[in-house]
Order: structure tokens, then sequence, then C-alpha cells
């Protein structure tokens, strides 16, 4: 892999509870981690475990707390509104909800535009050629320019979406759950237009999901996050062979699996209770009131994140890891 | 990444929009904006209570003549007549003919044809003048406590408040007084300061709703200003909570101007307008009627127009609105063979538009 591109360091966003409940609650927690050139870098985790905050957090969507957040070499989490303008058309997104990203009063052309007339790339006409030249690359004929957003289903949708994140020719694309509100046949060609688009013009992606399968999928590397936490992070295929955290061994437990499937069966592990809410967070190690393997020293020591073979993962007791067969990393 | 197999349509392949099937017969290309108007234009009583407003005012207009606009009428509204068979209406419907003074004379001979003509336009320059000035008072204040929210929307929450508390007629009254009677102008922009809330809270609520969307977020990942993002993509698709809303205003400001003005207080003779008609001739209600039909035939004329335009934007623009209806279809005779089936109820519903719903369970597939 080429060199880190997007590199957050200790990111912390906090939102203050008003009203009777009052207090702060850390959506993300301390998050670290590289994003490298031209990878796919998935992050997954359950509702509410500050994923989309975290994406939020690189686009700068939302200001964060604390920590920095480094792109193409300088830091932007403290950059104001101007300085981040040239920085905008660098570093994209892709939105979870095709019926509510598009503005429902714009044609398809002037959505796709919208990025370029507001850093002003060219004149009219290169402008409209851009657009055309866009529509095509994610499959649509350059005359849907003129048509509404309600008139294209929610696949085609977030195609125009695809499109208007690519006009300012970005090289990191976040991409929050943007299959998630998708059929499974059309969340299938959404992902092999982004994994086209990828190989065509180097992007990198931070792919958002809550579904595994498709991370699975989609992902060089793979972060779970628990809690606004990170507490694994490792390559897609060892990762997904065999987690040393036990909350991704959890997780990837409760994939359905079809019968006959060539992978290995799995047992599944449920868990028991719910998910602690981030404004109580448990002491020691977020995970220990649920985990199987939880011992005195997960109640009182926060494990750290520490990174051995490529593979980081925060346990104070992690998972053996089963060595991957040559078969099994061409696979 | 690799690529998925399966016979999965290539995504070039499927270019094409599809055809959505509208109810209202969408065409290829169409903006919201001309589907609205064309679901409107099909309701036919606000296209008819349209139409009928128009023809009142260019009547009106057309017949005393408004500034330097001459009039065809004979009489203007101030001129003092010799009184003619006691000042009764000599408008006669068959054969139709408008005779010297069609809507009669008043106590001291004036025409009251070109006197009710000159309410009319009075009364309507009121109309809109409210309309529009409260409108962009109330976009204004609550467009900016919606999207910037925080102290900037307290403040201009509790303002609006204020405003609230304050009784219109009272203001009216007190103004009116004072300055010696406003002209209709004058008495429209006053009116109008304390006829802003209701638009700046529904305002306020719709920019509240539409900043945290998506397309909004994407706005602003694109750089976007604080301008091009309220006018270009919240206001746009907030118009038709305004357009309603000002609509609603503006038949409630005829009944204002009117009540202001019967009190006394808004325009004053020479000049006139509906109300000031009506509260100048109370005392003929018994004996001379028609000095006080004319007037409140206009005034509800006008009041119901704009009420009937405005239920048909709203309607336009909200079709999940009062569109569905409950049809029940024929009755089993009682005599007839196997009455014991159930009376079937017919309930058809026009076609709602479903939003997905938003968050992590918005369509989540198996994989």
């Amino acid at each position: 892999m080429s060199e880190t591109i997007l590199r957050a360091d200790d990111v912390v966003k906090q939102f203050a509870l008003r009203g009777r409940h009052r207090g702060t609650i850390k959506a993300v927690d301390g998050v670290s981690l590289e994003v490298k050139a031209g990878e796919t870098l998935g992050i997954v985790g359950e509702s509410g475990c500050g994923k989309s905050t975290f994406g939020q957090c690189l686009t700068r969507l939302v200001d964060v707390t604390s920590g920095t957040i480094q792109f193409e070499g300088t830091d932007i989490s403290k950059l104001s509104r101007r300085q981040l303008r040239p920085v905008r058309s660098r570093l994209q997104m892709v939105f979870q909800d095709p019926y509510s990203s598009l503005n429902p009063r714009m044609r398809v052309g002037d959505i796709v535009a919208e990025p370029m007339r507001i850093h002003k790339t060219g004149d009219r006409r290169a402008i409209q050629a851009r657009v055309a030249d866009l529509l095509e690359r994610v499959g649509f004929d350059a005359s849907m320019a003129g048509r509404f957003p309600h008139e294209f289903s929610g696949g085609q949708r977030q195609r125009i979406g695809i499109a208007r994140a690519l006009a300012l020719n970005p090289s990191v694309l976040v991409a929050d759950e943007p299959v998630s509100a998708l059929d499974v046949s059309v969340q299938a060609q959404v992902l092999n237009l982004l994994a086209d688009l990828q190989d065509e013009f180097g992007l990198t992606y931070v792919f958002i999901a809550h579904d595994l399968g498709v991370v699975e999928h989609v992902s060089d590397r793979v972060a779970v996050m628990y809690l606004g936490e990170i507490v694994e992070l490792a390559d897609a295929e060892e990762l997904y062979a065999s987690p040393a955290h036990h909350y991704t061994a959890a997780l990837l437990s409760a994939i359905p699996q079809l019968d006959g499937e060539a992978e290995p069966e799995r047992e599944r592990i449920v868990l028991t209770g719910d998910v602690p809410s981030p404004a109580n967070k448990p002491s020691g190690c977020p995970f220990h009131p649920r985990c199987p393997a939880a011992t005195e020293i997960c109640r009182t020591e926060h494990p750290v994140l520490h990174e051995e073979g490529g593979r980081a993962v925060a346990c104070h007791h992690p998972l053996p890891l089963r060595v991957l067969s040559s078969a099994e990393r061409g696979a | 990444m690799s690529t998925l197999q399966g016979n999965l349509p290539e995504p070039g392949l499927s270019g094409g929009a599809v055809d959505i099937v509208d109810p209202d017969g969408g065409k290829k290309g169409e903006s919201q904006g001309r589907i609205i108007f064309r679901r409107f234009m099909k309701n036919r009583v606000a296209v008819i209570a349209l139409i009928l407003y128009v023809l009142i005012l260019v009547f009106s207009i057309s017949a005393i003549g408004l500034g330097p606009i001459p009039g065809w009428w004979h009489y203007t509204y101030q001129q003092l007549n010799p009184q003619v068979n006691q000042g009764a209406p000599s408008l006669t419907l068959w054969p139709f003919s408008f005779g010297d003074h069609p809507f009669g004379q008043d106590r001291i001979g004036k025409d009251y044809f070109a006197l009710t003509m000159r309410g009319i336009q009075n009364s309507v320059l009121v109309m809109l003048v409210i309309g529009i000035f409260a409108t962009v008072l109330g976009v204004v204040v609550g467009a900016i406590a919606g999207y910037y929210r925080g102290w900037v929307d307290a403040v201009l929450m509790r303002v609006t408040d204020i405003f609230i508390v304050i009784p219109a007629l009272v203001v009216g009254a007190i103004v009116g007084r004072t300055a010696n009677g406003l002209g209709a102008f004058g008495l429209a922009a006053l009116l109008a300061l304390v006829s802003w809330m209701v638009i700046a809270r529904l305002v306020r609520s719709e920019f509240l709703a539409l900043r945290e969307r998506e397309f909004v977020e994407a706005a602003r990942v694109a750089g976007a200003s604080d301008a091009r993002i309220i006018f270009r993509h919240i206001l746009p698709n907030a118009v038709g909570v305004i357009i309603v809303s000002a609509t609603l205003l503006i038949a409630s400001a005829i009944l204002l101007e009117t009540a202001i003005s019967y009190l006394g207080f808004g325009i004053k003779p020479p000049d006139s307008s509906l109300g000031l008609l009506i509260s100048q001739n109370q005392s003929a209600f018994t004996t001379r009627p028609w000095l006080f039909w004319w007037p409140a035939v206009f005034i509800v004329l006008l009041a119901l127009c704009v009420n009937f335009v405005g239920d048909g934007l709203r309607e336009a623009f909200d079709p999940r609105q009062q569109r569905f209806s409950l049809r029940r279809t024929k009755e089993p005779e009682p005599d007839e063979p196997g009455t014991d089936a159930p009376t079937r109820l017919d309930v058809s519903i026009a076609a709602h538009k479903v939003t997905p719903a938003d968050g992590d369970s918005g369509g989540k597939a198996e994989r």
C-alpha cells in the first residue's frame, strides 16, 4: 500500500445533552486510524456506535471536539469554513438515503453541477460538458440532466449522488452507508459502480456500513467500532477469517449463512444485554459487561488499541489468531 | 475490490429513468412547480375562484379608473349628485341595464356603485400589501431563526411571541386615532406589522426540518455558503408552506381591514373601503338595505375567493391531504337473496407518496 492520505488522530466528538438528562455523549471517543491512498477502509458497527458521526467528522460536517484529522498532509480539524473550501473538492461524501440526499426542486443536471458552480471550476459550457460526462460515467444518458429526482428510483438516485460526489475530482470519498437503503440487486449495481470508479480514478474510500457482508466484499481493511471506539482493525480477509476481538467474533457469527456455503461453520455467539448508553459508558473496557471472556482487569483498565503485524485490537484477552492458509488468502 | 459474481445488471446498461406512473400523469422532465400548477388547474372551484377574484378587481379598476387610468363609469366616488328615486338602485337584470345609479345613492347623493368599486380597490390593495409585507417579514424572521437556531432563534421567537400578544385591532385603533386616519397603504403596512407571526413560525419549523435533510449536508460538503443553502436548497422546498399560508393570511387580511375601517380607525371618508361603507350605512339597514348589502356581498365574495384559492393551493402542494374518497357501493336490498353478505365498503385512496424511513432501519438488506 502507498502513503497515508487521511489520518485521524484521537478524534473525539461530544454532544451536549440538555434538559433533564444533562451531560455529554461521546459519540466518537478517541478514534485513530489511517487511510492509505487507493484503498477501501470499511467501518462497521451497530447502530449508534458512532461510525456515521466519525464519517461526518472526517468530512468536517460536524466540528470535532478534540483530536486532529490530517488530509493530504494538512490538519483540517480546525480549519474555518472558508479555509475548508479547497479541501472540500478533494474530500467528498456519498450519503445514505438517496431519497433525501437530492434536492427535489433541482434538476439532476443542476444537482451534479452544484459543486462545480460553488468552486467555479469553469464556464457554463465546460460545466455542462462535465455533467454530461459524469452522468454517462455512472450509467445515465446525458439527456437525463433535465429530469428531476422524483423521476428516478433509489439506486438511480444513489448513482446521481455518486456523480455529484465525483464532480470535483476528489481523492477520497467517504461513503456513509451508501447501499443500506437499497434493494439487494441494486446494492450490487452501486457497489460495482463504486469499484469501477475506484479503478478508473484511483479513488480512496472510507466505507461506513452496518452490513458486514457488504463491507467484507468491498473493503481492503476493516475497522470495527463499538461505543465510539475502534476495537479492532485488520485486513478484511484476516478479520473475517479470524477475529481477535470478542465483539468482532460475535458480530461475524451473526452473519446469516447459506446452506452449503464453502465457509467454515461458525458457532453463533449470542451476546447478552444491550449496548450501553454512550452517555454512561462502562468503566474499563467498554465491551466488558457483554463480553464472554471478561475478567477483573477488563472492568478496571481500559485496553488500548495496539498493533501487531498489521492487525490492531483493543482487548486484554484477544482470541488466538488462526494463521491463514495460502488457499484462504487467495480466495 | 473484486466484482460481484452473478447475472446482475451492469450499471451501465440500465441508464434510463424508470417511467414512474404519476397519478396525475406526470411528464418527463417536468418540474415540481409545473406538476403543482397542473394539480391546481384541476381543482375547478379554486380556478373559478381565482378567475372571479381577478374579474372583480379588473371590473372595479376599469369602472372608476385608478390613478391615471380613466374609467368608463360616468360618476366618481367623490361627486355629489341629486337624489334620484330616493337613492334606490337602478340595476335591473332582465332586461339587463345599469341605469343611472345601479347600486343606488347614499344619503348625500354619492353614486354607490362608484363608492363600492373604490372600496373594492382599497380592500384589495390592503389585502395584497398585507400579504406581501407580512410574508416577506415572516419568511425572513422564520428563515433566520430556523437556519441558525441557538440564541438567534431564541431571541427572534421571543420577539414573535411579543407580537402575537399584541391585538391587531388595538394597534390599528391607536395609530389610526393619532395619525388621524391612514391611507390604505399606510393602514396595510401597519397591519402587516402585526400579522407576520404565523408565517414566521411556520417557516421556522420548515427550516428546522429541512436543514437536517441530506441534500443540505451534501451542499455543505460541497462548500456552499449559508446564503446559497438558504436560497437554493431550503427556501425552494419551503415555498409550498409559504404560498399557502400567505394566501390564507390574505383572506384574513380583508376581514381585518374591514373590521378596522368599520370601527372608524382605518380608511376615512371621502375615500372609501368596503368596511367603511358598511359602518357608515349601518343605520340605514332597515330603510335602505342595499347600502349595506352591496359592500357586504363583495367582502364575502373576495374573502371566499381567496380562501378557495388558498385551499386549492394547499391541495396542489400537498397531495397527501384530502385526496381519498370513501365511497359506499350499492347496499344490498333487504329482500334480496343472500342478505347475509356484509355491506361492502370500497375505499380508494389516492397514491400516497411514501418516503422511506430515515436511519439505519431504512431497507436493510439481508445478505
